[in-house]
């Protein structure tokens, strides 16, 4: 009985630490880090030109192939600097790739890639940039051409 | 492509069938200038106009030193069609019934123009072809897309089956060049890099035949000037008389400095010379293409910079035998058109040149082809046009008619 009595004790005292650290208040998990802030593209043509319309905003179109070097960087480089997705709220943005819809490309006028085309809500052409743009000029190109989009 | 020497009745039926067969395509606006002392109904027009036979496109032509007509055209859906082959001797009116080249169908592609197949006539007048190969095209290479080729047979029945030429330097887009000569040899170049890669990291290939392509070597890189090279850009690939082996692509330097480049090869292929043609600063895909041809003592390059169209007679730095080869003075076509691109030239037996280009294209559309005469000396004759006919993915080729005359094939 005494034998048992002490068992009981010495359990006891060697799962006191554990006891204490699992009844301690839990510390709050880390954050998980935010993503790099990027523009959200919309992968469908039709379904963005109903969103702008819905929305009453301008549509930017990426005009882009897989085997365009310039449109990769653009993608690199370009799109996501904080400035043109900040700018880049302001519009209905979509990615078209010219090889799966090239009918869209030559609605256009593409001669070569990469364009991007900015439109108003109704799908009528503000301006378009023809070649590759740093971020400082394609903020520029996106702020004219919003302000024409919300002229009457 | 060869000049031919035909007797006066053969010339006589070519330029009929030129003529008949031209007349059906489209209205052309020429303001060539009429020959008024001959029958009308026999007279083919200086620069006669033929619509690619078989509703096909992106047509590629050859003779072969018997004057014999060799013409190869694209069939199918943009992404995945197939390659055929027709012929027209030059006392016959009509082509020959279509063959196959590609064996294996949908091998081949058309989107973007530039990377559509390539036709050359080498030694015992053999016909050489080579395309690039689809996604998933087989057979496979390294480095996904392979470079395709074949040939037709020694009985003019069929085409020997596909082959991929590429061992180990792939990642292909635009499209391949070949060339062949009358001592066996056939050359075939592409550029190249792995996926991803910035169009500054490409590459410039050569593999060659020996055995008028029976078999080919590894290839091996060829640019000597580290200039990396368009990827949407096609090749161009011709050799002279002397067996001098002249190639003509674009570079990407900085992935901006697209200059349009030529490299020499005096020894069949085994060193190089690169010389810059023509430089133009762009940030985008020109998808360009380029024309070589060659009369008695000139060869002369064709090519497009900044939409518009330039050519020059290739000649030596010096009057030494080794002396780099460049163009000293492009020539722009003259006039303004919208979006000039693809170029095709050949000269006539008189040494007069035809230029000729599409205008107005763009991505998923056709436009139309004008073109300019040349004299000897290089001056622009009154001889120039230009017609509506050049559909989606479409381009040119040209062929000097045995009477002075040119067919302009679209």
């Amino acid at each position: 009985m005494k034998i048992k009595s002490v068992s009981w004790r010495v359990a006891a005292y060697a799962l006191l630490p554990a006891i204490i650290v699992l009844s301690a208040p839990a510390k709050p998990a880390p954050k998980a880090k935010a993503p790099p802030p990027a523009i959200a593209w919309r992968s469908s043509f039709a379904t963005a030109l109903q969103e702008a319309r819905r929305l009453n905003k301008p549509i930017m179109v990426d005009l882009w192939a897989t085997w365009c070097s310039p449109c990769r960087a653009m993608d690199e480089r370009t799109y996501p600097q904080t400035a043109v997705v900040r700018e880049s709220r302001k519009w209905v943005p979509v990615k078209v790739d010219i090889d799966k819809q090239p009918e869209i490309a030559a609605r256009y006028g593409l001669k070569m890639p990469p364009m991007v085309v900015f439109l108003r809500a109704d799908g009528t052409v503000i301006s378009k940039l023809t070649d590759y743009a740093d971020a400082a000029r394609l903020v520029k190109q996106m702020q004219a051409a919003y302000a024409k989009s919300r002229r009457k | 492509m060869r000049q031919v020497n035909l007797t006066r009745s053969r010339f006589a039926a070519w330029a009929v069938a030129g003529f008949v067969i031209g007349s059906s395509g489209c209205a052309a606006q020429t303001e060539a200038v009429a020959q008024d002392d001959a029958p009308a109904q026999v007279e083919a027009p200086r620069v006669a106009l033929l619509k690619t036979p078989d509703g096909g496109i992106q047509p590629q032509a050859a003779l072969d030193s018997k004057g014999v007509l060799h013409l190869i055209y694209y069939k199918g859906k943009p992404m995945a069609g197939d390659v055929f082959y027709v012929r027209r001797k030059p006392d016959e009116a009509a082509f020959s019934a279509p063959l196959r080249v590609n064996d294996r169908p949908d091998s081949a592609i058309a989107m973007g123009t530039i990377r559509g197949a390539q036709i050359t006539i080498g030694q015992n007048d053999r016909v050489h072809v080579v395309w690039n190969g689809t996604n998933g095209a087989e057979p496979q290479g390294a480095g996904g897309n392979p470079i395709l080729y074949s040939h037709l047979n020694d009985t003019s029945t069929a085409f020997a089956p596909q082959r991929n030429l590429i061992t180990w330097a792939g990642g292909i887009d635009g499209g391949a060049a070949i060339a062949a000569d009358a001592k066996g040899h056939v050359y075939v170049a592409w550029h190249a890099a792995p996926a991803g890669q910035e169009d500054a990291a490409r590459v410039v290939y050569l593999t060659r035949s020996n055995d008028n392509g029976d078999t080919f070597e590894r290839e091996k890189k060829i640019n000597v000037q580290p200039t990396g090279a368009c990827a949407c850009c096609q090749m161009r690939a011709l050799v002279d008389a002397k067996g001098t082996l002249h190639i003509l692509y674009r570079a990407a330097g900085d992935n901006v400095n697209r200059d349009s480049m030529l490299l020499t090869s005096r020894d069949a292929g085994r060193s190089f010379q690169s010389a810059t043609l023509h430089k133009w600063k762009i940030a985008a895909c020109p998808m360009s293409s380029y024309a070589l041809t060659e009369s008695d003592e000139t060869v002369r390059a064709a090519w497009e910079t900044n939409e518009q169209i330039f050519h020059g007679a290739i000649q030596s730095e010096a009057a030494v035998q080794a002396a780099p080869m460049k163009i000293p003075t492009p020539v722009a076509a003259p006039g303004n058109g919208d979006n000039r691109k693809h170029p095709v030239a050949v000269f006539n037996v008189g040494g007069e040149l035809l230029l000729a280009w599409t205008e107005s294209t763009g991505w998923n559309k056709g436009g139309s082809l004008a073109w300019q005469v040349y004299d000897k000396e290089g001056r622009p004759t009154p001889e120039k046009g230009r017609a509506e006919g050049v559909p989606v993915w479409g381009l040119l080729s040209a062929i000097a008619r045995p009477d002075g005359g040119f067919v302009l094939i679209h």
